[in-house]
């Protein structure tokens, strides 16, 4: 019993969890000395690393390659906005009317996926994300058209608060994946991936768990654009762009498709961006789309297990150097396989 | 509303429709026939469309030239994209990758050319068929261009050497390198010439309306609609069901609104591609499920 | 092989990241450096008055679609600055131009410039961030002279946000008044008698749904309300639409990039409306006025004053025409006139605060939220008196007509250089 024990606490104190541990105590401490550019470019990149991790869940995990993710992520944004500003209600009941009009965008693009596959599927998703633009481009008293709809003044947070919120969220969205993951309905979502027909034939209902993968993921992206609604304090249908979904496909690709710690791997492109923006003046500002855009086809051509597969390989490298022979190449080959996931 | 003016109507669109087919249809034969889904499809038909521009209005090129310059910039591009973006066979890839491709060359030119619009400030005459019903010159010529064009395509895929081989790859890629055939040379042949045939509809395109860098995107969904309705990889169900949706589109104009253009247009997509993804002029089912 | 090409790029990739890194830690160094020195020579103005420049940030559209106007404003900015010798009571004025050619860009240029320590923001064409600026302008304590006309852009009071240009509402009763009059004055047509086609493009949605009202409130009959979506690419069905209606004056709320194919396929199609009366933007731009007169002649338009308003009729304006055209080598469009006039007025407060006191931000703003300066006073001929932060004297817009490719004011009586001719002939 007590060797179970300490063993148990000890798996836990890989090198990998300590540094983790350490940079998160650091992340908490960063409001209290970091001036608002800093702040800024924090808030931006876990706020994308909270979409990642939803794309991550579509679609590294179950396989549904969603193409304009920006919809949730506007369909978020645009509830609290017109919900607090038209309406006049309280902020949370934005999100919930954001969580359920993505739970129900989900149960549209779960009912296009199960009907339709690869390019067609590609081309109905393009379709729907330009038909909500449309709508919110054109339906003026609803949306307040091209201008946008302002939130309430009352609103608005400091950036210290909004860096806690923020941090909060993203901490949410990867320990959700994680858990998911290692749970039976991730099980589920990866043989929905890998061979649907082979899981419908051992019984899992791969109808539902689409659906399901679909909702968890909207839901991930609703509370994210509402985040951004109080962050900007100003939304306007620029926030459907294909953009922001190029971005966050970038940065999970880049990341590592499929393994959990992705969008964590790939957030330094966007805050390497961050920083140049910063620099760099607005007239150069279509060459970091440009930046990005090269960075997704090489990797995606090249590298597909984007940085994790790299520091995988590493790992691989190192094992099989420290231990000659054969038996050291087999220990290799296992502990590259089992570090990824 | 008056009849007159509603045939009017129709007969502008038509014209216009027809320029839509010829540019569906290259889609078309690109993604239904060599398997590669090009989602730059939009941004080289812009491409085009400024090379255009700048040829005519800036360089001051004779036309002869322009056509030419078109032409062989968009067979490059065609090769290029083929070497480097279009090489795997995956289809997820290919669909990220050419997406990519399509930002890098939207942003590119948004950089070097800004992205005011750009007109050519054509005047037109219009032929008038009746004292009320006149149709663009400039549209009625292109309209028979777009008309021949997909007729010669056709044409040289059925009679020439080269056409024959591109048609047997499409249908059995193995068998026909087996029959001595260089698959991939074919291929990589075959989108290029697809590709002059997006530098032509780039062409006409710019002498009918103006160019902006975004404007190949409505372009590309109006190709989408366009080829889903009529059946991928069909070149003339694509030619007449560009004009359809072009009927469709000025219909809606005129009856309903322009505000509800958009929507409806893609709305309307949408609900074919659930009900009948195969294509309404097709019988074959279960297409939509093994692209 | 792989292995290599992964290698090289993920150093690659690292290397990137540490480069951006290392040059904002310089580049904040150094702003700390610089931050230092002026706190320095501002607390001691006793030393010889060699302050620092004092700086007035504008961010603008220098790129994208809208970049002729952005540029518009920012010489307008120039030549204001130019023409009161580049310092007021003695201190270096400097203007620090930033490009925003996207809300997200505004903002971000906005926090950049904000970090480097300006503390006095004017608006730059198309105020597109404005209304995500107005809620932060008190806790950053920076003063935004605004020019954006959002009906909501002002939610309740605020210390440090000043809208100072006109209001979206004033327009629209400028556009159904003046429309009303047209009808009464040339066309012998009185309220509901007087009939109107509204053609617009979606985005500008937010102007036609008040000038709808207004239409309503005055009586007049709109025949025609359409809106297209800023994609359409073939205008021949409205057109038609247009040519089987019977009404009196066409009303044409469009930006540059539809409103010209728009003219030209009407020009084309051969169809030429009774009145044209357009609501602004496009229609007193030279953009307009490239059509050539066979188009133009003859339309009219309302706009806020511009920079061809009678000499007498707002002090300096024939200053300022004359100082643009040899700067930037055309005539001012009303953007630049709109730049200069915010400019200019952040001049008028900075000469009521001692020099040494720029720094106390807040006292730039209660001096501002006290300025009454009358109409006339200032070249874009508005005044300024602020009632809860909106302007209340910039009420007074100008109608325009367009006569061999010159855009000529026809009204109000006091800024008009002729009459108007309705219906046009040759």
């Amino acid at each position: 019993m007590d060797y179970k024990n300490s063993s148990k606490w000890k798996k836990y104190l890989t090198p990998r969890n300590i540094i983790i541990f350490i940079v998160y105590i650091l992340l908490c401490l960063m409001p209290l000395g970091a001036n608002r550019r800093v702040l800024n470019i924090a808030i931006l990149s876990l706020m994308y690393i909270g979409l990642g991790a939803s794309w991550n869940m579509l679609s590294g995990m179950a396989g549904i390659f969603s193409i304009a993710h920006a919809i949730f992520f506007g369909l978020g944004a645009y509830s609290v906005s017109i919900i607090t500003s038209r309406l006049g209600w309280h902020a949370v009941v934005g999100i919930l009317v954001g969580l359920v009009l993505n739970i129900l965008a989900a149960l549209l693009v779960g009912y296009i996926g199960s009907k339709l596959s690869g390019l067609y599927f590609t081309m109905a998703v393009i379709g729907l994300s330009q038909t909500v633009y449309a709508v919110a481009l054109q339906w003026f008293h609803v949306t307040g058209g091209s201008m946008g709809i302002s939130v309430p003044k009352e609103y608005l947070m400091t950036k210290q608060q909004l860096f806690y919120i923020a941090l909060a969220l993203a901490t949410a969205c990867m320990l959700f994946c994680a858990y998911i993951r290692s749970s039976r309905i991730g099980s589920n979502f990866v043989a929905l991936k890998e061979n649907p027909n082979l899981a419908m034939a051992l019984g899992s209902n791969v109808y539902g768990y689409r659906i399901l993968a679909t909702m968890f993921s909207t839901c991930m992206a609703s509370l994210c654009g509402s985040f951004y609604a109080f962050y900007m304090m100003a939304n306007n249908p620029e926030v459907f762009s294909g953009t922001i979904s190029i971005k966050i496909i970038m940065l999970v690709i880049v990341g590592g498709i499929g393994s959990t710690w992705a969008p964590v791997a790939g957030i330094f492109m966007v805050i390497l961006d961050e920083l140049i923006r910063g620099v760099m003046p607005s007239r150069f500002a279509p060459f970091s789309v440009v930046v990005y855009a090269l960075v997704l086809i090489v990797m995606a051509l090249l590298r597909p297990d984007g940085v994790i597969g790299i520091i995988n390989q590493f790992k691989g490298w190192i094992q099989e150097k420290r231990s000659a022979g054969g038996e050291g190449r087999a220990v290799a080959v296992s502990a590259g396989k089992e570090g990824g996931r | 509303m008056n009849l007159t003016s509603y045939i009017a109507v129709v007969i502008n669109a038509i014209c216009v429709g027809g320029v839509y087919g010829l540019t569906s249809s290259a889609w078309s034969f690109q993604v239904g026939s060599l398997r590669f889904a090009n989602f730059a499809y939009g941004a080289s038909l812009m491409v085009s469309m400024y090379l255009t521009y700048y040829g005519l209005r800036e360089w001051n090129l004779p036309w002869a030239v322009i056509i030419l310059l078109v032409l062989a910039a968009n067979f490059l591009l065609g090769l290029v994209m083929r070497k480097t973006v279009l090489n795997t066979n995956d289809r997820g890839t290919q669909i990220l990758c050419t997406t990519g491709f399509s930002l890098i060359m939207i942003n590119l030119v948004t950089f070097i050319c800004t992205a005011y619009p750009r007109n050519l400030s054509l005047v037109e005459k219009r032929l008038y068929l009746t004292p009320d019903i006149s149709v663009g010159t400039i549209q009625l010529i292109c309209f028979v261009l777009a008309a021949v064009i997909l007729f010669s395509f056709q044409m040289y895929l059925q009679k020439t050497w080269t056409g024959r081989a591109i048609r047997a790859v499409v249908q059995n890629r193995s068998v026909a390198t087996l029959m001595g055939i260089n698959s991939n040379v074919i291929l990589d042949v075959a989108f290029a010439i697809s590709y002059m045939m997006i530098g032509i509809s780039g062409i006409m395109m710019m002498l009918m309306f103006q160019a902006e860098p975004i404007a190949g995107e409505y372009m590309q969904t109006i190709a989408f609609i366009v080829c889903v309705s009529a059946g991928l990889g069909s070149l003339s169900g694509a030619f007449y069901t560009g004009i359809i949706v072009a009927i469709v589109s000025a219909s809606i104009n005129f009856f309903i609104g322009s505000k509800f253009h958009d929507p409806l247009l893609f709305a309307i997509f949408v609900i074919i591609l659930i009900v009948r993804p195969y294509g309404i002029f097709n019988s074959k089912k279960n297409v939509a499920r093994t692209l | 092989m792989k292995k290599k090409l992964s290698c090289a790029l993920a150093m690659l990739l690292l290397a990137t990241t540490v480069a951006g890194c290392g040059n904002t830690g310089g580049t904040s160094k150094e702003g700390a450096q610089s931050k230092a020195d002026a706190k320095d020579s501002g607390g001691a103005p006793a030393q010889a008055g060699e302050m620092e420049p004092y700086r007035i940030g504008m961010i603008t559209q220098l790129t994208g679609a809208n970049s002729y106007g952005g540029n518009e404003y920012k010489m307008g900015a120039e030549v204001a600055l130019e023409l009161i010798g580049g310092e007021v009571n003695g201190r270096k004025v400097e203007m620090v131009f930033a490009d925003g050619p996207s809300q997200e860009a505004t903002i971000a240029e906005y926090e950049r410039l904000y970090n480097d320590d300006i503390r006095l923001f004017v608006s730059g064409y198309g105020c597109i961030a404005d209304r995500a600026i107005m809620p932060m302008s008190d806790q950053m304590e920076a003063v935004y002279l605004s020019a954006a006309w959002d009906a909501d852009l002002l939610q309740g009071t605020s210390d440090y946000f000043f809208r100072v240009g006109a209001n979206i509402t004033d327009f629209a009763k400028n556009v159904a008044a003046l429309s009303s009059s047209i009808g009464d004055q040339y066309l012998n047509k009185k309220g509901s008698d007087l009939k109107v086609a509204v053609v617009y493009n979606t985005r500008l949605e937010h102007l036609n749904t008040v000038v709808k009202e207004e239409f309503d409130r005055e009586g007049i009959q709109i025949v025609l309300d359409e809106g297209y979506p800023g994609d359409i690419k073939d205008f021949v069905p409205i057109i038609t639409k247009l040519k089987d209606l019977d009404y009196d004056i066409f009303i044409p709320i469009q930006g540059a990039a539809d409103g010209i194919p728009f003219q030209q396929k009407m020009f084309e199609m051969g169809y030429r409306p009774p009145v044209t009366f357009g609501a602004g933007i496009l229609y007193d731009t030279p953009v307009f006025g490239d059509l050539g007169s066979e188009i133009t002649d003859g339309v009219l338009t309302t706009s806020y004053p511009t920079a061809y308003i009678a000499e007498d009729g707002a002090k300096g304006i024939k200053e300022f025409r004359e100082a643009f055209e040899k700067k930037a080598g055309h005539k001012p469009l009303t953007h630049a006139l709109q730049g200069y006039g915010l400019v200019q007025i952040a001049t008028k407060i900075l000469e009521q605060v001692p020099p040494e006191q720029w720094e106390d931000t807040a006292k730039l703003a209660e001096t501002t939220k006290a300025l009454n300066i009358p109409e006339g006073e200032l070249a874009w001929y508005w005044g300024v008196k602020f009632e809860d932060n909106s302007n209340v004297l910039a009420t007074q817009m100008v109608a325009n007509q367009w006569v061999n490719s010159d855009c000529l004011p026809v009204y109000p009586d006091n800024l008009k250089t002729s009459d108007a001719k309705v219906p046009w002939s040759e």
